[in-house]
């Protein structure tokens, strides 16, 4: 059972989840579009953030309060005070009465030889939902582990790569380092045994991937390949798309965190053409160049996922009208644009974790411990101390309170029903379920209210033990709507005087 | 001697009054522990006669997903079906206990152990008792 509620919590923080990122990246595509005039480094900026954002939201959703962003994971009620004592979603069994379970009693006590009924089963939607929460578990493995795997190969095929020792690639690297602002050494070469684009990879000790033919290319040539690949550097482009890369197989349900992951990567490589055009490369040769090594590749030599590869065919059309557009706006992101779109992101997942619940009329954790009681407390005399009540009083006080919780599942105001109810309320039910004080209460009837329509209480019973104490016996029977199936048994409610009025202190039910 | 006597007494008190309705305290307690005495003694023996004869003539118990059992007849055949399953003994873990003139409720966790002390079955519970001629008597009983 522990497992279900887990699942189900589960389930409903990943709903959460998927609609949080959703809107996040609907927020990021549309500042994107606003955006159009900006650099690219701009548009890799609102991207990489709105990435970022999605990883911020499930710690943003622990981090604020409870009941702020719960509202959703409202699969089962876990007791205030006992971790591993729940009340059931859901008792769709209850009514399979003449159960088979090796049962009997002793004087007072009673021996249930089970104490879960075997045919309990969660609804249909609840195995959907935990069907679903485990494809995304698995497919978050498999995603994630995949990238994993290929840090792996791409490891291992960096330190399979010869160190570049030839002096003009070294001289024109030394140069590309000055003029990039990168320390001496930072542009470390390797040269690999095949073709394909030249390619930063690693995430701790980055090192630059040269093709085969790279010897083939003029001097020009290796200045601009060389500028760009230390634009990544600098920029930090490896570590990005490793996150990136993580958070898109996290949220991998999602096909906009997909869009987003795409149109970071193909703005990151504007970005860095951008820069090797800003240190005076020109932009037809430089396109010509770029669309040389599109040619030239051999397909998928080295797995291109997670390295961050200079030349791709499938975006080149579009890079090259980039590069080859005068007016564009080529500047990288300033420390006002920067502290702006920062801002804005944790404000915009600030906001989005906060509005969830508000949307859903989720109270917040103040109100879980209070009920307004203006309807019941009507029928309560004034002046009246507990001894002056006689029993036919109580009981139409109990009968009142009953009234106000019947109407209360008929309307689901959870609100209503909590009117007659103590804040040092405890609630037993079968199988060890248990509900504690208002906030306890409020979560089983909103179990309640969500799988019933209405309800009949008959009080059988009503007894005096001292003035202050009273309890109830009776009769209940929660309704599913129209359909036939019930929630039936019977409980034992001990009213108590609280502050001029009777509450339910107590109460244990049995189906 | 006298004075912390007084002084014991009064803080015995207090702690009375302040401990809420739902806590079981000592004097309370008390009350019922003749009647768990007879009920511990008759389960020992296998008496299924002297254990119902623990409850009133119109008591009633309520089990999850079983119809109530009424009458000390129906006790009684109860109470055999739960000699024949080896429970011999129990131990009661009290959470609360309210007690009037001749009614009183005791709510806690019963424990079950068979001859040789092994643990059978533990069941959450809430018993209303009668006083009646001057013996408290199970009148109704609640297992969850």
């Amino acid at each position: 059972m522990n497992q279900f509620i887990l699942e189900s919590a589960l389930s409903g923080k990943l709903l959460e989840m998927l609609l949080l990122s959703t809107a996040l990246l609907l927020a990021a595509s549309v500042a994107s579009l606003c955006a159009y005039r900006a650099s690219a480094a701009v548009r890799h900026l609102i991207w990489s953030l709105a990435i970022a954002g999605c990883l911020l939201l499930p710690i943003l959703t622990l981090v604020l309060p409870d009941g702020m962003t719960s509202s959703l994971q409202s699969g089962l009620v876990i007791s205030p005070g006992t971790g591993d004592q729940v009340v059931p979603r859901t008792s769709q069994a209850a009514d399979d009465s003449g159960s088979n379970s090796a049962s009997g009693t002793t004087p007072g006590l009673a021996v249930e030889g089970t104490q879960q009924r075997s045919g309990e089963r969660p609804p249909l939607s609840s195995v959907l939902v935990e069907i679903m929460t485990w494809v995304w578990v698995a497919g978050s493995l498999l995603l994630g582990g995949k990238l994993l795997h290929t840090i792996r190969r791409i490891n291992r095929d960096a330190s399979r790569a010869r160190p570049v020792e030839d002096p003009v690639w070294l001289k024109t690297a030394q140069q590309v380092e000055e003029t990039a602002g990168l320390s001496p050494g930072g542009l470390r070469l390797r040269r690999t045994d095949r073709k394909h684009s030249p390619m930063v990879t690693g995430l701790l000790k980055p090192v630059v991937l040269l093709p085969l033919d790279a010897d083939q290319w003029n001097e020009e040539q290796r200045l601009q390949v060389l500028q760009h690949e230390a634009a990544h550097l600098r920029r930090g482009d490896g570590l990005t798309q490793f996150l990136a890369g993580m958070i898109t197989a996290l949220y991998w349900l999602n096909p906009l965190v997909f869009l987003a992951y795409r149109q970071m990567l193909i703005q990151r490589e504007r970005a860095c053409d951008d820069q090797v055009l800003c240190a005076g490369a020109d932009p037809t040769c430089y396109a010509h160049h770029l669309l040389g090594m599109a040619k030239n590749l051999e397909g998928p030599a080295l797995d291109l996922k997670l390295e961050v590869a200079m030349a791709r065919r499938s975006e080149m059309s579009g890079r090259l009208m980039a590069i080859l557009d005068t007016h564009r706006n080529r500047r990288s992101p300033g420390p006002m644009a920067w502290t702006t779109s920062v801002l804005t992101t944790l404000v915009l997942a600030v906001g989005l974790a906060m509005i969830t619940p508000v949307s859903q009329a989720a109270p917040t954790p103040s109100s879980l411990d209070h009920r307004s009681d203006t309807v019941y407390s009507a029928g309560h005399p004034t002046g009246k101390d507990a001894e002056d009540w006689s029993l036919t009083e109580i009981r139409e006080a109990i009968d009142l309170a009953n009234g106000i919780i019947e109407q209360g599942v008929a309307d689901s105001d959870v609100d209503a029903m909590l009117q007659p109810y103590s804040s040092s309320m405890v609630l037993l039910a079968m199988g060890g379920a248990r509900a504690e004080g208002l906030r306890g209460m409020r979560e089983a009837f909103n179990v309640m209210v969500e799988n019933y329509r209405a309800l009949e209480i008959e009080t059988l019973e009503v007894e005096r033990i001292t003035d202050e104490v009273v309890y109830e016996i009776g009769r209940y029977r929660y309704y599913r709507g129209k359909e036939p199936r019930s929630l039936s048994g019977r409980y034992l409610s001990i009213w108590h005087w609280e502050s001029g009025h009777w509450r339910v202190f107590r109460d244990i039910s049995n189906f | 001697m006298r004075k912390l006597l007084t002084i014991g007494w009064i803080l015995l008190l207090s702690m009375v009054m302040v401990s809420g309705p739902g806590s079981a305290n000592a004097e309370d307690s008390g009350v019922l522990s003749r009647a768990h005495g007879r009920m511990a003694d008759a389960l020992k023996q296998g008496d299924a006669d002297a254990l119902a004869s623990c409850y009133t003539q119109d008591a009633s118990l309520s089990f999850p997903l079983r119809p109530d059992i009424q009458g000390r007849a129906e006790i009684k055949r109860q109470m055999s079906y739960v000699i024949g399953l080896g429970i011999r003994s129990f131990h009661i873990i009290e959470d609360d206990i309210f007690v009037g003139a001749d009614v009183a409720i005791q709510g806690g966790t019963c424990i079950f152990y068979n001859e040789t002390g092994q643990e059978i079955n533990r069941s959450r519970f809430y018993t209303v008792w009668h006083r009646v001629d001057g013996r408290w008597l199970i009148y109704r009983d609640f297992v969850v």
